[in-house]
């Protein structure tokens, strides 16, 4: 036999091979229409999800807002401007990373796959870089907030003793926002690199790494 | 209210495209998740991605390949979240939805084989997978190579590959139940 009959013979018991795995692979799959059951509730997410998004930029929104209210009743006092100004940049920060990076995550899944891969690593190295400035900005910002706030409970001692609420609020709600969001990023940056492992472990030895 | 009114196009489109490639979603997800419970959020999972993105949809390509683009995205993404790890051939008691037969032992022969198929799949690196589920389904070189964003030539290698390894995986499983039984 020759080469050219070889490799024919080949060719074809290879298109009857696939022919065959075909006609098993395309007699799989469910019957069940669930096509405007899953629709639905995407829709529900998607409008959930808008609506997480747009809450989180209106507290952005809400906090500079505040922030300047601060700056001017106390008349652009040096302590107080210091103090908005660090809550400022990082408002700044957190809303060019929205509407850079998350505003149109599930909005790129359109794009082909190798592009997607790219897309999503270079998500994994933002949204690592971003979790882990927030946790250090958040230190930043405790840094100076902790002496401060001693100084203002010593000078106002009198007013906070005789409303102990005042400081229970005060400093009580400053100190389980810092905490609650030291936490949440230092966990949300262990969760993202255990899932950048897990992409890299699957996409590994492969023409796509 | 008619029914038209109360549901915007997006939904009606999302709908439509989910409907007519059910069948092939359904044959994809089964091969990037095992379980049920996994199937459903992976399923979920695509319908909110096809939701979202249907708006920036240009029709720069069919709707079956925007829908498959899309869901092995997000299969890939899904896979990384919940760091499943590939199959092992020999671990495929999966519950698998036959075709129909009216002979009972046929039908078990079937589902047999066609969960052989589709452990030896599962069991596949996912680039490989990727390419071998599309050519399964009938999609061309070129089609496969539309949806995946890669040249046909890359598409003609892993295809090559990915025959190769599920050939390999199925005699190895026949020859482990032939000795078996």
């Amino acid at each position: 036999m020759s080469h050219d009959d070889e490799d024919t013979d080949k060719d074809t018991h290879e298109d009857a091979e696939l022919s065959s795995w075909r006609g098993e692979w395309q007699a799989l799959g469910g019957k069940d229409d669930l096509a405007a059951q899953l629709v639905a509730r995407a829709a529900k997410d998607g409008k959930r999800m808008r609506r997480a998004a747009t809450g989180e930029v209106l507290a952005a929104m809400f906090s500079t807002s505040l922030c300047l209210w601060l700056v001017v009743r106390s008349h652009g006092s040096i302590e107080v401007v210091a103090m908005t100004g660090l809550i400022l940049l990082f408002n700044g920060a957190w809303l060019t990373h929205f509407f850079t990076l998350r505003a149109n995550l599930f909005g790129s899944s359109g794009e082909g796959v190798d592009a997607f891969v790219a897309l999503t690593r270079r998500r994994f190295a933002t949204e690592l870089r971003w979790a882990r400035a927030a946790r250090r900005w958040m230190l930043a910002i405790a840094v100076p907030l902790v002496p401060w706030a001693i100084w203002v409970f010593v000078a106002h001692r009198d007013a906070y003793l005789a409303a102990p609420w005042r400081a229970v609020v005060g400093f009580g709600g400053a100190a389980a926002i810092f905490t609650a969001v030291y936490v949440l990023t230092h966990r949300k940056e262990r969760k993202l690199r255990a899932e950048e492992e897990t992409f890299e472990r699957h996409l590994a030895s492969t023409e796509l790494a | 209210m008619d029914e038209r009114a109360k549901s915007p196009p997006q939904d009606e489109s999302a709908t439509r495209i989910l409907r007519e490639n059910a069948r092939q979603l359904e044959r994809l997800v089964a091969s990037y998740a095992r379980s049920e419970a996994d199937r459903a959020d992976l399923r979920q999972d695509v319908a909110l991605a096809l939701w979202s993105a249907l708006p920036s949809f240009r029709g720069d390509c069919s709707e079956r390949t925007f829908l498959l683009r899309i869901a092995h995205n997000r299969a890939l993404t899904f896979i990384a979240r919940r760091g499943l790890p590939t199959d092992e051939i020999e671990d495929h008691a999966d519950r698998v939805v036959a075709t129909s037969g009216k002979n009972p032992a046929i039908a078990y022969e079937r589902k047999q084989r066609e969960s052989r198929l589709l452990a030896a799949v599962r069991a596949l690196p996912v680039p490989h997978r990727q390419v071998i589920t599309l050519m399964l389904e009938g999609l061309s070189h070129r089609e496969i190579a539309s949806v995946l964003g890669t040249t046909e030539n890359n598409v003609g290698v892993r295809a090559n590959r990915a025959r190769a390894a599920v050939r390999v995986l199925l005699e190895d499983t026949e020859a482990t139940e032939g000795a078996a039984s």
